[in-house]
């Protein structure tokens, strides 16, 4: 065997990896929740939870939910285009206001978006929203805002998810058994009309 | 000392320059020169450059291929790394998904076992 062409090979084999286009180092965040109030939540918070996946994410993740407990969860995951999450705990109250949350609710009251839930105290220290967004008939992305006094709750889930999905991930995540199953009437009878 | 008109006169032929033309006249090689040079200039092999030779292939070669393997493991075990923080990462946000959705049913259902609570028109302006 000549030597020359195995070893140009072989170096030719080894540089491969670095031809390859590299994906880009960061895609633009999906989430349509302002970076700039995001930060300050966090500056004032004591404890916070950013999740940020994105459909290029979720279906890496996908590829490592090989667990018996994980099939619900990468089932619901492979339709979905993003997942994204943010907690906030504060010491106190009053670390967000009533604008503030005005601000994060704006990208869901147009569009194909609609409240499922909409549960507004005065003061705006203890509010709860579920949106939906529907194209088609289907529900292409949900959102939910709960607001405490000392907490604040956001998530937003981007692609077609179904009542049956939730009911789907029951105890396994902390969702209620009966939720979206019908038997819940408390999310389909508090509808609030239209904006 | 030389006078001006010396100076201006053609120098003679004297014997030195005879001599020098002599000397520099075209003549040929003695018979069998060319044959005696060439068989004073030893055979040389041609040189390759050091990482074409065999031994030097082999353990470039080698060393790839060592890279290569353990390389890849490296890789492996980055992805899988990255892999498991990905997932956990999933976890977490279907669990904060449904601990959100179920703060908010507990507080509605709250809300609904109040005596005088608010019918569901009614709610927005609550």
């Amino acid at each position: 065997m000549k030597i020359k062409p195995l070893l140009a090979l072989t170096l030719l084999f080894a540089a491969l990896p670095f031809l390859g286009v590299r994906p880009a180092a960061a895609q633009a965040d999906q989430f349509p929740f302002p970076d700039a109030l995001a930060k300050q939540l966090a500056a004032r918070a004591s404890n916070y939870t950013e999740v940020t996946l994105d459909r290029k994410m979720l279906n890496f993740a996908s590829n490592f939910m090989n667990n018996e407990n994980d099939a619900e969860g990468k089932r619901i995951i492979s339709k979905l285009r993003g997942i994204y999450v943010r907690t906030y705990e504060f010491d106190k109250p009053d670390q967000y206001t009533a604008a503030d949350l005005a601000q994060i609710r704006s990208h869901f009251e147009s569009g194909d978006w609609s409240p499922i839930v909409k549960s507004h105290s005065k003061n705006d220290t203890d509010d709860s929203d579920i949106y939906m967004k529907t194209v088609e008939g289907e529900i292409q992305g949900m959102f939910i805002l709960n607001a405490e006094p000392k907490e604040l709750d956001i998530v937003y889930i981007d692609g077609p998810i179904r009542p049956e999905d939730l009911q789907g991930i029951s105890g396994n995540f902390g969702i209620p058994s009966n939720l979206g199953s019908g038997k819940n009437p408390q999310l389909q009878t508090r509808k609030a009309g239209p904006q | 000392m030389v006078s001006q008109n010396d100076q201006h006169s053609d120098p003679p032929i004297d014997g030195f320059e005879q001599h020098l033309r002599d000397q520099l006249a075209l003549r040929s090689a003695p018979a069998g020169f060319a044959d005696r040079v060439m068989s004073r200039i030893a055979p040389q092999p041609r040189r390759t450059p050091f990482f074409w030779r065999p031994l030097w292939s082999l353990t470039a070669v080698a060393a790839v291929l060592v890279l290569a393997v353990f390389g890849g493991v490296e890789h492996d075990r980055q992805q899988r790394i990255a892999g498991e923080r990905a997932r956990a990462q999933v976890l977490l946000a279907l669990r904060i998904t449904g601990t959100t959705l179920h703060d908010v049913q507990q507080k509605i259902s709250a809300e609904e076992n109040l005596p005088n609570h608010p019918q569901p028109a009614e709610i927005e302006n609550r």
